[in-house]
């Protein structure tokens, strides 16, 4: 590995599902059933010589197809913080999921990283079953499978380095080839889960989330984010409205968009 | 064995490439720049009750962005049998390139039989390597992706029977997931060897041919066919302008178009 450089990192916001009930999030029936409303996020992390970012959301006709709601594209929340995605070098895609995945055309120039088994996984036989399909995007997969054949996608097996101070980790559990990306900020090595942990409850008090190719996979994979953490406070969910809750807007004007996770939360 | 367990065989010629050399055939050719012209076929497996077609060769436009001249369109040479590919029910195909996975469209009702580890090839990390991934055409899989997600896939890990008297066995050797066709017919099991073997050349005198992800394979694969046909006059290569000369054709207006292989050879 490289000398690793630290990195300033930022949630940026783009859309939230406010439907969703607890029983949604959490595989095991709650019998107080309330309000589980999830956000959607992309993640940038950046400093003076890179920005890699993490995840590429979906745009407004995947919106309307699944009948949900986006309050921005993904690359105009990017937009915010300045960050011009002709100019992004690497997007790292944590697993293939609608909502993960659906902007590649808007970074024409990033190199994409993607562990093995998820390409596996997302052409592979369980897709013949529509309850494996249904949380993936044909289209999203053959503009993937382009990229490949253009020389635009670097495989990574378990762990790998994306750029110096940042590495991806295969955790598997939501998907097969689920990973999570690990960066070094001022405070440490921050770890930005994705749907490897949707919540701080799933991963803080072992609630498996319900839409799960492997339980066991994903309860070994809420210790290996902590693992991975300077502290469990440097574990970043992936869909939590928390997030914004817990750190500061880069800006004024950016609350409730924007999330700076280089520094220590307030919770 | 009973009479719907045995079946008519038939190599459906659909283009021919005089222009070539030996040295595009054979790993180490003796003579380099000796002529070697090549054949393209697809295949019919029919009896009574059912129809399977074994590959589908490749489109006018695959043809044009590829310089090859298509004499007529598989699913044309197929209707010259009286077979309509509109209504054909399964499709073999035996690997991806593009001269063998490529009007699968013109085949609407068919499900698709491929081997796992084809799919694996074809959508991972070894595409991004021009030395594997030059055979194959992007759309060609970003069409197979596409049948999957309609649930129109049948995978096979290895050996697998499709119809009474059909097998699939997974090769490899060629590509990762390249698979022959067993059929029994009336002189005992024929071996569809697609481009397991390219030409008799190839298996008969254990000569590699230059298109390869694994020589150990290809080589192993040789015995593996050996095996499985009757006698090596039972092994049908994929590409010979021999299989042309040396089995009859089913009637005089399919002269060099068609021949039938449950029949004996004359060589």
């Amino acid at each position: 590995m490289s000398q690793p450089e630290s990195y300033e990192v930022f949630a940026v916001k783009f859309g939230s599902w406010p439907e969703r009930r607890r029983h949604n999030n959490f595989i095991m029936a709650d019998p107080h059933d309330g309000p589980g409303q999830l956000d959607f996020y992309v993640w940038a992390c950046v400093n003076d010589k890179r920005t890699v970012v993490v995840d590429l959301g979906f745009d407004r006709k995947e919106a309307e197809a699944r009948g949900r709601k986006i309050d921005r594209l993904p690359h105009e929340g990017l937009a915010m913080l300045n960050i011009d995605p002709a100019k992004v070098g690497h997007v790292v895609i944590s697993h293939m999921h609608w909502d993960h995945v659906g902007t590649q055309d808007a970074f024409p120039n990033a190199l994409f990283h993607v562990q093995d088994l998820e390409m596996e996984f997302v052409t592979g036989r369980l897709m013949n079953d529509y309850f494996f399909r249904r949380p993936f995007t044909l289209e999203h997969v053959q503009a993937m499978i382009r990229r490949i054949y253009a020389g635009r996608v670097r495989f990574h097996d378990g762990e790998g380095e994306v750029v110096p101070g940042i590495s991806v980790h295969h955790i598997g559990g939501h998907t097969l080839g689920m990973q999570s990306v690990r960066v070094l900020t001022r405070r440490g090595w921050v770890v930005l889960a994705s749907d490897a942990s949707h919540t701080y409850e799933n991963f803080e008090q072992t609630q498996p989330f319900p839409t799960v190719i492997n339980v066991a996979d994903m309860v070994a994979g809420y210790k290996k984010l902590v693992r991975l953490a300077e502290t469990p406070k440097h574990v970043i969910p992936g869909h939590d409205p928390l997030v914004l809750k817990r750190y500061p807007a880069p800006r004024a004007g950016l609350e409730g968009i924007i999330a700076r996770l280089d520094v220590a939360p307030n919770a | 064995m009973t009479g719907s367990d045995s079946y008519e065989v038939f190599a459906v010629r659909y283009a021919t490439r005089g222009q070539r050399k030996r040295l595009e055939s054979f790993i180490m050719a003796d003579d380099h720049d000796g002529p070697m012209p090549i054949d393209y076929f697809v295949w019919a497996v029919v009896n009574a009750e059912r129809t399977i077609i074994v590959d589908t060769g490749f489109d006018h436009a695959e043809a044009k962005l590829r310089n090859r001249v298509l004499t007529r369109l598989p699913r044309e040479g197929l209707a010259m049998l009286e077979i309509d590919a509109n209504r054909v029910k399964d499709v073999v195909v035996t690997h991806l390139h593009y001269d063998h996975a490529g009007t699968t469209d013109h085949f609407p009702q068919a499900r698709f039989h491929l081997q796992e580890k084809e799919m694996r090839f074809t959508t991972g990390r070894h595409m991004c390597q021009h030395v594997f991934s030059h055979a194959f055409a992007p759309e060609h899989v970003c069409k197979m992706v596409e049948h999957l997600y309609k649930g129109r896939l049948a995978f096979h890990d290895g050996d697998a029977e499709i119809a009474p008297g059909v097998s699939v066995h997974l090769i490899g050797g060629h590509t990762m997931g390249i698979q022959c066709v067993r059929v029994n017919t009336a002189r005992g099991p024929v071996l569809l060897a697609s481009d397991a073997t390219h030409f008799y050349e190839n298996i008969e005198k254990t000569a590699p041919f230059p298109i390869v992800y694994s020589v150990g394979d290809m080589v192993a694969g040789y015995d593996k066919m050996r095996k499985l046909a009757a006698s090596p006059k039972h092994i049908i290569p994929g590409h010979d302008p021999l299989v042309m000369q040396r089995y009859p054709t089913p009637r005089a207006a399919l002269d060099g178009v068609v021949v039938r292989l449950d029949v004996a050879p004359a060589g």
